[in-house]
């Protein structure tokens, strides 16, 4: 069995009591040391300022869009950057005059990187700056924190308007470029268009109709040709087939007609009549007349047919038709050809429209492009110009101060009071906690718990204190002086802290 | 010493006045004379054992009282084992206090009587307690014959409670213990009585060869051990050195000044 935290604690508070005139020693000398060194413990006094700072960049809103201002991080960085300059040095230097009188420049130099090392400037919120100086004087820390905040104000301020100076003059520089840009697109564009007249947005359009237009009208006098083709082959081959002369048929077929029609009266007659009939004799005679005209026919050349016999009227006409045809389809052919051509000018057209609209359309968004610009640029550099304006007027500042650098009348860090009562704290609990340390670490029995566990024999028992009425005496006689000693150093205690408070004032 | 003194102490030891129960031994010191009353009779006081830090019965030091009945109940009441010794492991240990307190509890029972030795040569402390400066003791008797057993064994004040002290002689480079005649003188006590506790009151095992000598005379061992001040490996090497059917057990002393 391990002794428990319990034998541990009695073991502690035991061996105090053992050697409790050490402990009462140990007690007074931490006791009072400490207040000792409380009470020269350099007492720092800080002040410090805050300063509310608008993180906005005046970039920013005027760039909205067009350009992204460069992000302002570290406040406190950027702050402390700007105040640790020459220029801030020999400011602080001016300002300190009294307590730099008389020292050598490297002495300056050091005053100044003591100071500004020791001026805390640190970001405590969103846009906000503390601006913290610690020293053993109160006035100093109040001087050199408020002397940091002023510095740090009226040089924001400065850049800001120098800030927004700058934003003006850049924007301006752009506008006045693409004022020049503009200007060389509009004169392109003036160019263009004189040189090409006929380039209108609508010409395109008007040449691709015409175009269908033409190729609609070929298309038909191609098929009113065709047309025409077939009707004149027709008539061709009717034309073949017809006579010139119908004439020649006509005689002698009508004379056989004749002939043939007197047989047919006469073969009638026959059946009735005999030969002698006198119209059977009539007839006989009639077509033997016919016979005699009929042989004269055949026997007649053509000549002698064609003054005889007249022209087909059916060839005539057909031959009349063709005629007309023909002049129909040469017109027409004409018409085609002169068709043709005027469609090939109308592509040629065509296609010089083409380039000179891609031509016309580069121009064109270059002018709008530069002409939106410049105008947003316009705007952004009256914007500027109100901004520059206001900034020059100290109207809009956005630096405040959110709380002003005041005399610190309470020190910081560890005070009196925190050194004494840790002392006092310290000188009771060391003695407890040596012996404590020392019942755990030094392994020597002190419970019979401990004791059991490290012998084989039986552990009878323990012999506790025998106190007679000599040991309570002294032992009352003892505790009678230790709370004295007690007394005497809260007494301590007090008049130091009087004296402090009341006679010191802090 | 006053040789009419010592006869009248022989006197008064060879009768066996001195053993019997105390108030019967008064009446017959009474009988016998002024410096026989003053020698034996006289008994300390409730204050002056207080004084002496010596527990007693109904002593509002119940606590104390309590725990050495508790250790002597432990021991062994065979009556051939009734030589105890107390030892130490260290000087300071309070193991002289122990041995005292013990043999006083021991006497309360008035069928047993205490007898108490000291054998602490370098620091005696048995004389200044019970009073008996200058008064014969286990040394004396060592090396001087003619001085008997009955010489040296006193009154300690308290009932059924005498003492030897470690006596006058100075000799420091006399083997004591290893003598004959202390082996004779243990024996004589031992075998005399049977109702006598003895107990030796022995210097720390671990600093003194006595104590290894006193071990073998011996009947029952008890090491005191001292509140913070010994660690195991004495404990140990002291375990080592006690036989084990002589080793009675451990008592943790929590007050050491």
């Amino acid at each position: 069995m391990q002794a428990t935290q319990f034998d541990l604690i009695k073991s502690a508070v035991n061996e105090v009591w053992r050697n409790r005139n050490f402990a009462l020693i140990l007690f007074l000398v931490i006791s009072i040391g400490t207040l000792v060194a409380g009470w020269y413990w350099p007492r720092v006094y800080s002040s410090s300022s805050t300063v509310f700072v608008d993180e906005q960049n005046i970039l920013q809103p005027l760039m909205e869009g067009t350009a992204v201002a460069t992000d302002v991080k570290n406040l406190a960085k950027n702050a402390k950057q700007l105040l640790s300059g020459q220029k801030t040095k020999d400011k602080l230097l001016e300002y300190m005059s009294e307590d730099v009188s008389g020292f050598s420049l490297k002495e300056k130099d050091q005053f100044w990187e003591d100071t500004f090392y020791k001026t805390k400037i640190l970001s405590v919120g969103k846009g906000l700056v503390k601006i913290e100086y610690k020293s053993n004087d109160p006035i100093k820390s109040q001087r050199v924190a408020a002397f940091f905040t002023d510095l740090f104000i009226s040089e924001s301020t400065l850049n800001k308007r120098l800030e927004s100076q700058s934003a003006y003059d850049f924007i301006a520089t752009q506008a006045s470029n693409y004022h020049g840009k503009l200007r060389g697109s509009e004169e392109a564009l003036k160019n263009f268009r004189s040189e090409h007249l006929s380039a209108s947005p609508n010409s395109l359009n008007t040449v691709v109709a015409r175009i269908l237009e033409l190729q609609r009208s070929i298309e038909e006098t191609e098929l009113e040709i065709s047309e025409i083709n077939i009707q004149l082959k027709n008539i061709e081959s009717q034309l073949s087939g017809e006579a010139e002369v119908s004439a020649y048929l006509t005689e002698e077929g009508q004379l056989q007609n004749r002939i043939a029609t007197i047989e047919n009266q006469l073969d009638t007659l026959r059946m009735t009549y005999l030969d002698s009939y006198p119209d059977v004799i009539i007839l006989k005679d009639q077509i033997a007349a016919l016979r005699i005209k009929m042989e004269n026919v055949r026997n007649n050349d053509g000549s002698k047919i064609k003054q005889i016999g007249s022209l087909n009227p059916l060839f005539q006409e057909l031959r009349s038709q063709s005629s007309q045809y023909e002049t129909q389809l040469a017109a027409l052919k004409t018409r085609l050809k002169a068709t043709r051509n005027l469609l090939g000018d109308e592509k040629v057209r065509a296609r010089s429209i083409n380039s000179a609209d891609a031509e016309l359309a580069q121009l064109t968004r270059d002018y709008e492009v530069n002409r939106d610009i410049y105008q947003k640029l316009l705007r952004q550099r009256e914007n500027a110009r109100v901004s520059m304006n206001i900034d020059v007027a100290n109207q809009g500042l956005t630096l405040k101060i959110q709380e002003m650098a005041v005399v610190p009348v309470r020190s910081v860090g560890l005070r009196l009071m925190h050194i004494t009562i840790a002392g006092f704290l310290l000188a009771i609990m060391t003695p407890f906690a040596i012996a404590y340390l020392m019942s755990m670490l030094d392994g020597k029995i002190r419970s019979i718990a401990m004791l059991q566990n490290t012998v084989s024999v039986p552990v009878l028992g323990a012999v506790s204190v025998y106190v007679n009425k000599v040991d309570s005496v002294k032992n009352t006689s003892w505790l009678a002086l230790a709370s004295l000693c007690l007394l005497c150093v809260i007494v301590a205690y007090a008049y130091v802290a009087w004296l402090r408070l009341v006679v010191q004032g802090n | 010493m006053d040789k009419l003194e010592r006869a009248i102490r022989r006197t008064v030891i060879n009768d066996d006045l001195l053993y019997g129960d105390y108030i019967s031994t008064d009446k017959e010191t009474n009988s016998i004379g002024e410096i026989l009353k003053m020698n034996v009779g006289k008994l300390f006081s409730f204050q002056e054992l207080d004084k002496k830090k010596i527990v007693y019965q109904r002593s509002d030091q119940a606590e104390a009282l309590h725990k050495f009945r508790d250790i002597r109940t432990a021991l062994s009441t065979d009556e051939s084992k009734n030589v105890v010794m107390v030892t130490s492991l260290s000087a300071s240990s309070g193991a002289s206090y122990f041995a005292r307190n013990l043999a006083a509890v021991t006497s309360f029972d008035s069928t047993k009587t205490s007898l108490l030795i000291d054998c602490n040569i370098d620091k005696p402390n048995i004389s200044s307690v019970f009073e008996l400066q200058n008064q014969l003791g286990v040394l004396d008797y060592i090396v001087d014959e003619t001085i008997t057993v009955d010489d040296v064994i006193h009154a300690s004040g308290i009932a059924r409670y005498r003492c030897i002290p470690s006596g006058n002689t100075t000799d420091e480079t006399e083997e004591y213990f290893t003598h004959p005649r202390f082996k004779k003188l243990l024996m004589d006590l031992k075998n005399r009585y049977k109702d006598r506790n003895i107990f030796i009151d022995a210097p720390p095992i671990l600093k003194s060869a006595d104590t290894r000598i006193l071990l073998e005379v011996c009947d029952q061992v008890i090491v005191v051990i001292p509140y913070g001040k010994v660690g195991q490996e004495e404990m140990n090497s002291a375990e080592k050195m006690i036989p084990k059917d002589k080793f009675k057990g451990v008592v943790l002393n929590e007050y050491v000044r």
